[in-house]
């Protein structure tokens, strides 16, 4: 059998968190021996990465396109799409090395028969601690300390445990799974908010996001965690702040446009929220004038949150590896994102 | 004795936080808890308007002398040293409600015949949160975001898991111990340094005091427990900070002056140290004007991490408690201060 072609796309200004290099290739190959005979790898590293501003040069442009033309299968996270059917017309399989793939919509430019697989799940050990760190900040205000110590304020106030506590988790796909486990590691009650209506593991109990506002007012803390869609724009806005409890805490680390910001800095600034924690921004990096910046009682972390950086790629290589090894096989893929639904 | 019944008398401050002080609640529900004892006990309450002694009105001093003359336990955080005996000829326990007592060393003052009893472990469900929260928030770097986001700065640092990592605990007692148990909780190595070597079950090694250095030397995170005693001041400088490696955090949960504060600011200015969490100082509240507010990396606590505003007085109380049937059935009282070591 012919081996598969397979283009790794990095960057040299790749951050370490994200660096596909030859050690790590080596490692996942160690991992998975069986890949060796399935697969021949060619890494494609173009100067910087193609979203970032400004982007790729025309020896970038030159590099992938020489690359991509003889290629059966992707592992990166953002390469032209107008361009693709035509430069890349063998390519059947594109896993992406992030959990969102919204910054591929629409999808229309993905021909029929090829695969599109993304890496959720990948971050789910670190999500767990980040989910447990982030609980545990709220529950000990720190959002609010960080205020007090910007302020130069000295502002003792005893509090008392989170055992015991609920936080209502929106959206529970992967990473509302590593964090309901956070939350059952801590003791806390996890109620999960999610179209599909299921039993699952960590969640005393899953309500559909229409009845999101009737489970709110149980919450102490609130996780958002589900993928960014049309559907999910702003979802968590005004409406869903009014039915918290009075100083209850949020937490955003998956989309930055599921929140609506401008709800959010309301909340914050009349203490119906005691406070937040947000890993994701509408815009990123987050611009220095934007009022964030100076609004009070929030922790603020720049998208790195659940980000692993020394397991990551591995992770995602494990991911990719696998497909490889089902599609070898004829199984189906683990994954896969839904056309329809964009994730 | 008062009347036939075992008279408890506690004493709280105008001058304490609320957590610190017992309501007649808390004493009803603590009677409630132990029905076997109604009507053997006489709990009383009294209140100084300030918490050093030096500043009690007579009023303040004539209500507790009153008490106290048929007082069989006290419980309270400072007292009138003098004439203890001919104030109160029936005292048997004196139980500090703070598990450092140095503010009333030299222990001269205690007459033979009364323990001395402080409140260490108490603190210890709501520390072990708080711990395994700086734990994780100097692992993922969160006090130089903290102090990025003060700065406007979108600084994308990544971190890796903690599991894994090693930390120091240097003091194993009740809140080293608590510390090294969360630590092993999240999957991290300890090592332990404490003089007299003692064994503890979380500790993955442990080293006598004249081997820090070496335990130093391999720490990613190094945790403070030590009593403030005339050993300790100043424990933490510029020469024990030069044996960590680069990339250390430092968590002072101890007293202030266990840390030389200039050696720590110069260690976090030049990059030696990556973060450092501190819940107490040298002085408290730390002054406006102190360097610290200004300190890169430093996340500053209003020694906040080890009082439960819900359950620090149930707690403590429920100590009491069990120590007075200790004492009726002649078993060894709990946490016993060693008046000559002072801790």
């Amino acid at each position: 059998m012919e081996k598969m072609k397979i283009l790794i796309l990095t960057a040299e200004n790749s951050k370490k968190v994200f660096r596909m290099d030859q050690e790590r290739l080596d490692a996942a190959l160690e991992r998975y021996p069986a890949v060796r005979d399935l697969a021949s790898f060619t890494i494609c590293r173009t100067s910087v990465s193609y979203e970032d501003s400004p982007g790729w040069n025309e020896e970038d442009y030159e590099k992938f396109y020489r690359a991509v033309a003889d290629t059966d299968a992707i592992i990166g996270y953002m390469f032209p799409l107008e361009t693709f059917r035509e430069r890349a017309p063998h390519v059947r399989y594109i896993h992406i090395i992030g959990a969102g793939v919204e910054h591929l919509f629409p999808l229309t430019w993905l021909p029929e028969q090829t695969r599109l697989t993304n890496s959720r799940g990948a971050h789910a050990p670190k999500t767990c601690e980040f989910a447990m760190m982030a609980m545990l900040m709220l529950g000990n205000d720190m959002p609010r300390l960080i205020t007090a110590q910007r302020e130069s304020r000295w502002d003792g106030h005893f509090l008392t445990i989170i055992e015991g506590k609920t936080v209502v988790i929106a959206g529970c796909g992967k990473q509302g799974s590593a964090v309901a486990q956070a939350a059952a590691r801590l003791g806390l009650r996890a109620i999960g908010v999610d179209p599909v209506v299921r039993e699952k593991e960590g969640f005393e109990r899953i309500v559909h996001p229409d009845a999101l506002c009737q489970v709110l007012p149980e919450a102490d803390q609130v996780f958002l965690t589900m993928p960014s869609t049309k559907e999910t724009y702003h979802a968590f806005g005004a409406e869903q702040f009014a039915a918290m409890k009075d100083g209850a805490g949020l937490v955003n680390i998956c989309r930055g446009k599921v929140l609506d910001t401008d709800a959010l800095l309301a909340a914050l600034e009349s203490g119906k929220l005691s406070g937040a924690i947000l890993d994701v921004y509408e815009q990123e990096p987050l611009p220095a004038d934007h009022p964030l910046w100076t609004a009070k009682n929030v922790v603020m972390t720049p998208h790195m949150g659940c980000d692993d950086e020394d397991n990551y790629i591995h992770r995602c290589f494990d991911i990719f590896f696998e497909n490889l090894i089902r599609m070898a096989k004829g199984e189906q893929l683990e994954n896969l994102v839904d056309r329809e639904l964009g994730y | 004795m008062y009347q036939g019944k075992t008279h408890i008398h506690i004493e709280n401050s105008d001058g304490s936080p609320q957590v610190f002080n017992a309501t007649a609640k808390q004493v009803q529900d603590l009677l409630d808890r132990n029905p076997d004892l109604a009507g053997q006990l006489h709990i009383t309450i009294g209140c100084s308007d300030a918490d050093p002694v030096s500043q009690w009105s007579q009023e303040d001093l004539d209500e507790y002398y009153g008490y106290m003359k048929t007082a069989d336990i006290l419980v309270g955080y400072t007292l009138p040293k003098e004439d203890i005996r001919a104030y109160a000829p029936e005292l048997k326990m004196i139980h500090f409600i703070s598990s450092g007592v140095e503010h009333v060393t030299p222990f001269d003052w205690v007459p033979e015949g009364i323990a001395v009893v402080n409140n260490r472990g108490v603190h210890l469900p709501k520390s072990g949160e708080s711990f395994a929260m700086f734990l994780y928030m100097i692992n993922a770097g969160i006090p130089r975001l903290a102090y990025s986001q003060k700065k406007g700065r979108w600084d994308r640092n990544f971190s890796s898991v903690i599991k894994g990592r090693t930390l120091v605990v240097v003091g194993v007692g009740h809140q080293g111990g608590e510390m090294a148990r969360q630590a092993k909780r999240l999957g991290m190595y300890v090592i332990g340094v404490n003089s007299p070597v003692v064994e503890n079950p979380y500790c993955d090694e442990m080293l006598p005091v004249e081997q820090m250095q070496e335990a130093f030397a391999r720490a990613d995170i190094v945790s403070l427990h030590v009593p403030l005693t005339d050993a300790t001041r100043g424990m933490i400088n510029k020469e024990t900070l030069s044996w960590l490696p680069d990339h250390a955090g430092l968590i002072n949960i101890a007293r202030g002056p266990v840390v030389d504060e200039k050696a720590l600011h110069d260690a976090l200015v030049s990059g030696k140290l990556s973060g450092a969490i501190s819940d107490v100082f040298c002085q408290e509240p730390l002054p406006k004007d102190h360097f610290f507010w200004d300190t890169p990396n430093l996340f500053i606590m209003p020694h906040i991490s080890s009082d439960d505003l819900v359950n620090y007085i149930p707690l403590t109380l429920d100590l009491t408690i069990r120590n007075l049937r200790n004492m009726r059935e002649g078993r060894p009282l709990e946490n016993v201060v060693d008046l000559v070591r002072g801790y």
